[in-house]
């Protein structure tokens, strides 16, 4: 990353947000330092004072203070005109703290749900309360459009999801209802993992088994 | 009045049931008792097997004999670690159509599971106590796991000085369904291994059904075994058994909360007296006992006696965002359980005529018209 431009500059709260959320294209540097770094490789500079309003959605533009970098590979917006964008070099950014976030979620309830049976827009799931063990299990009937679309391919009877009920309020103080579903993801065992735990599963077995 | 523990020579059944889960609790005289699977009373948090033994002055570390889990589904098995945890002189009992090499396999790997059921969360509990207690050097035929397979005696307290001797036999599974239940073992150990898509829970024809013979009466309960059309599994493979318990049980656990798959119109005349006590357990996913499975039942007996109604649970109280939320986004929404129900027949078992007290608590009822 030599000749890369140091931007010691504070980062939008949007930038944040597109942080957690893995959107954006560089790679995060020393992630066990509290100053995190991110490169954007080959990225193209865009005066975004004056042409963030009207661009195609800020999904394809992180912003730092008053400018705005796109990241390799993704398409100009088509409202830029060609003169406010400047193809950069490497870019190293600072990333501030994630302390810095001045979001704040307050959960009201969670249940840990199961797919029962799903049918051509809606699915039924049994609940089980998180939030207070001791309430009964609760069948539900949803819509199928609540699941996110990156969730879709883990969608299937039998799955397990989690269902959050909320306020979100935002930097600026504004309160929202939330409610979020997302499909458990479950990480695979490596193959060794799987030749560990089954040696101890045998060797369990015979130990317990009686003849 | 505190409630009292029954005399060393009666026969008691307690059935449980909320809606969603079941537990069975057999006195078999003299004190000992056998809990058949499990179900947590919410009131308490606690397996209600444990709550209500202990609320009889019963001493559950001693007085309770076997432990049975007829079968792996989460109706039936949820706090039975718990139980068994608490019933170190209890011998631990499950069905033998699951290879146990393979089994302890699945249960091992589902257990690494950051959402593992409640089936394999039991079952992984239940075998760590089991080996504690066989470490600690317990004989592993006091321990367990006993394998259940068709004809097999479980429990023998035949000791002359008893005021009733009692028997344990398990009528099921049947030999044949072994291989079903190997190649759905299988298939699940792939499933859990994989992660990519979630285990089916297994065959009810793989549950176990029990036959206690205490002092002079005869107990069929019947678990979830289904009524297949094959000759060699579910209830015709019993049937057919030259080698089961004789003589006719007078109560009845009726098999998979009264569904059309587990009638069995000749186990009535082949395996029951004439008019025999007959308790269902309400499975409120399912809306079982219907009102159809209700009359078909009262046809053959007009003792039936179900725990809890299916349809009357109430929604438990939550903040009213979360309500109107809950409101705005679910289509429809019913609570699948509710008050533990509670039977309780109580009978005299040195002698065949005695009339046995019936105790309905919690919601539990009467369902035939002339009852």
């Amino acid at each position: 990353m030599l000749g890369a431009t140091i931007e010691p500059l504070s980062m939008k709260a949007h930038i944040l947000m597109r942080r957690s959320e893995g959107h954006h294209e560089g790679r995060v540097l020393f992630p066990g330092l509290k100053e995190q770094f991110l490169i954007l490789q080959e990225s193209c500079q865009v005066n975004v004072a004056r042409h963030l309003i009207g661009l195609d959605g800020v999904s394809s533009v992180i912003t730092v203070g008053e400018v705005g970098y796109i990241p390799q590979n993704q398409p100009l917006p088509a409202s830029l005109p060609d003169q406010s964008v400047t193809k950069n070099p490497d870019v190293l950014l600072r990333l501030p703290s994630l302390k810095e976030s001045k979001w704040k979620v307050t959960v009201l309830q969670q249940w840990v749900g199961r797919v029962e049976r799903i049918e051509r827009l809606t699915f039924y799931a049994v609940l089980n309360d998180a939030t207070n063990p001791q309430n009964p299990p609760e069948e539900v009937e949803l819509e199928i459009a609540e699941i996110s679309p990156s969730d879709r391919s883990l969608f299937i009877p039998g799955a397990t999801f989690y269902w959050s009920i909320g306020y979100q309020d935002t930097p600026g103080g504004q309160r929202q209802r939330v409610s979020v579903l997302r499909i458990a993801r479950h990480p695979r065992l490596s193959d060794t993992d799987v030749d560990r735990i089954l040696k101890q599963a045998d060797s369990l077995a015979a130990f317990l088994e009686i003849a | 009045m505190p409630d009292t523990a029954p005399n060393p020579h009666e026969l008691e059944i307690s059935v449980f049931g909320p809606g969603f889960g079941e537990c069975i609790l057999v006195h078999v005289g003299d004190g000992d008792w056998v809990i058949v699977d499990s179900c947590i009373d919410r009131k308490s948090g606690q397996p209600i097997a444990l709550d209500y033994l202990r609320s009889i002055g019963v001493n559950v570390a001693s007085q309770v004999k076997l432990v049975v889990a007829t079968h792996w589904h989460d109706d039936h098995i949820r706090g039975i670690a718990q139980v068994l945890h608490a019933t170190p002189g209890a011998r631990f009992v499950d069905s033998d159509a699951y290879p146990f090499k393979e089994l302890v396999e699945m249960v091992e790997i589902g257990a690494t599971s950051p959402s593992h059921s409640s089936a394999t969360k039991e079952y992984h509990q239940i075998l760590s106590i089991l080996k504690k207690r066989q470490e600690r050097g317990q004989r592993a035929e006091t321990v367990g796991p006993v394998r259940a397979i068709a004809n097999r005696r479980l429990l023998a307290l035949t000791n002359a000085e008893r005021a009733l001797q009692a028997e344990v036999f398990s009528l099921s599974p049947a030999d044949s369904s072994i291989a079903l239940a190997r190649a759905e073992l299988s298939y699940a150990l792939d499933a859990i291994k994989d992660r990519s898509r979630p285990p089916k829970q297994g065959a009810n024809e793989f549950s176990i059904v029990l036959w206690l013979k205490v002092g002079a009466l005869d107990v069929m309960l019947g678990a979830d075994l289904e009524h297949v059309s094959g000759t060699t599994e579910g209830w015709r493979a019993i049937l057919r058994s030259a080698e089961r318990p004789s003589g006719h049980a007078r109560f009845f656990k009726v098999p998979h909360h009264r569904s059309e798959n587990a009638d069995c119109p000749e186990s009535w005349t082949e395996l029951l007296s004439q008019q025999p006590i007959a308790v269902v357990t309400a499975h409120s996913p399912s809306r079982r006992p219907r009102p159809s499975d209700i009359s078909r039942l009262c046809a053959r007996t007009q003792h039936v006696l179900l725990t809890s109604d299916p349809y009357r649970y109430a929604l438990p109280r939550r903040d009213k965002a979360v309500e109107r939320t809950m409101n705005e986004t679910a289509l429809s929404r019913r609570v699948l359980s509710g008050q533990m129900g509670h039977v309780r027949v109580r009978c005299d078992a040195r002698t065949v005529g005695e009339n046995p007290m019936i105790e309905l608590r919690n919601g539990a009822k009467r369902t035939c018209a002339s009852q």
